[in-house]
């Protein structure tokens, strides 16, 4: 089976500091892997370099059993700490600017569908800038999901999500894994990512140090 | 998505935006309105510039209130990341660098729009005598140095001294093209001149807007990833 995402000895250096040190991961279709570790050991890093934003200083990369580039990337929904956005653009703008840019065939019918999705029907023709964090997140999470992924890469989606916005989320992390998607999970939250993970891996120093248990099949 | 479709898809959000808000815009216009109109004092009575100065104050002009548009569109493309959402979609990095440069050259063609006819008329240096050979040359100067900028901006882009450091980096660089651009303006000022070989600025002209639009977007995928 051709893994989602495979790294091979995978290492980054910044100005001759190590932040990933011989890294060598698989996520296979259906698997929900969370990644946990104190800040500051890499995972952010580890994150960009699967979703082919940061190039590896050492080491190999396969997305969907390909190097990374614009077709790898078209099956990619990432959110990172910053949600992409643009404080000038509505939120419908913003999801049909996105849907547009993923070659969307009806961004318009995708940008209403989503804005239903997150509840945010009402505001879809408000600026992103007037938007309180939970707003953002939420739309930063429909940006991510716009076209329809088979690999989620998720830094922290929990971040100002109340705890009904929290539950829906995990629930369509859940149906995603379900659905034969990849997805790797950053989040503070251990709970979370211990409920949701069938998969967790430990991330010390740049390096993988801990794989879990599997918490059930994929 | 094809590479054209990918910029123009970029630049119609930049314009999008710009629109809405306006401030920038009219902040460039004013300030080289304030320009122009505080250079008309500085001649004060002695209207009709000769045409080198004249040539050399108009781009003067120009280049002060297009620097404001380089930082500008750096600034949005940052507030939330908006710039790391254009390289994680699916489509060929150097679209990011056309469509930057192409949202740029909008702004400062608005912005000559009113800047020039006003300069020409404050000063009193009067219409080009040969006004299509003066248009080609505002066309394809703004085309070379917008490229510059834009390119120059992004590869400072991390840094926090950037809004300096565009500007100190980019005047050097572009000193052969504002001595091409003076000169070729200069002349659409003056009576014909039969020693004068505009072709040769002509070659710089379109040597500088062709190197700084195709390079950039051949290295910006390199320059912008860490």
């Amino acid at each position: 089976m051709t893994a989602i995402v495979e790294l091979d000895g995978v290492g980054k250096d910044y100005a001759e500091r190590f932040i990933l040190s011989h890294v060598d991961f698989r996520l296979n279709a259906g698997e929900i892997i969370g990644l946990t570790g104190a800040n500051g050991t890499g995972k952010s890093t580890l994150l960009r370099i699967m979703a082919g934003l940061s190039k590896p200083s050492e080491g190999r990369v396969w997305l969907f059993g390909q190097e990374p580039g614009p077709r790898s990337r078209s099956r990619i929904g990432v959110l990172l700490e910053a949600g992409f956005l643009y404080g000038d653009l509505t939120a419908r703008e913003t999801l049909l600017y996105y849907g547009r840019l993923y070659g969307i065939k009806r961004p318009a019918d995708a940008a209403n569908e989503w804005l239903e999705r997150i509840e945010l029907t009402r505001d879809g023709d408000e600026l992103v800038k007037t938007f309180s964090k939970g707003m953002r997140q939420r739309l930063a999470m429909a940006r991510a999901a716009l076209h329809q992924p088979r690999l989620f890469l998720l830094d922290e989606p929990f971040d100002g999500l109340d705890q009904r916005q929290s539950e829906r989320l995990a629930r369509w992390v859940r149906e995603w894994g379900e659905a034969g998607c990849g997805v790797v999970l950053i989040s503070h939250d251990e709970r979370m990512v211990a409920s949701l993970s069938t998969r967790i891996v430990r991330m010390e120093r740049g390096m993988l140090r801990e794989v879990g248990k599997e918490n059930r099949a994929p | 998505m094809t590479i054209w479709r990918a910029v123009w898809t970029m630049a119609r959000k930049d314009v999008a935006i710009e629109a809405r808000g306006k401030a920038l815009y009219l902040a460039a216009v004013s300030y080289g309105a304030l320009t122009v109109i505080l250079l008309g004092f500085s001649v004060g009575q002695q209207r009709g510039l000769p045409a080198s100065w004249a040539s050399g104050t108009l781009w003067l002009v120009e280049v002060l209130a297009a620097l404001t548009s380089f930082t500008r569109l750096e600034d949005k493309e940052r507030w939330d990341g908006g710039a790391i959402g254009a390289m994680a979609a699916p489509v060929d990095r150097s679209a990011v660098f056309f469509a930057r440069v192409l949202g740029n050259l909008l702004f400062v063609y608005a912005v000559e729009c009113v800047t020039i006819p006003l300069f020409l008329w404050v000063l009193g240096v009067g219409w080009p005598v040969d006004g299509v050979a003066f248009v080609l040359a505002v066309l394809l100067g703004t085309v070379a140095f917008v490229s510059l900028g834009t390119f120059l901006t992004a590869v400072v882009a991390a840094s926090s001294l950037r809004e300096i450091l565009a500007p100190v980096l980019l005047m050097p660089l572009a000193v052969p093209l504002f001595l091409a651009l003076v000169s070729l303006t200069a002349a659409d000022f003056s009576p014909p001149d039969p020693f004068f070989h505009a072709s040769v600025w002509w070659v710089v002209l379109a040597g500088y807007a062709g190197v700084f639009l195709v390079l950039p977007g051949l290295l910006f995928e390199i320059i912008v990833e860490v």
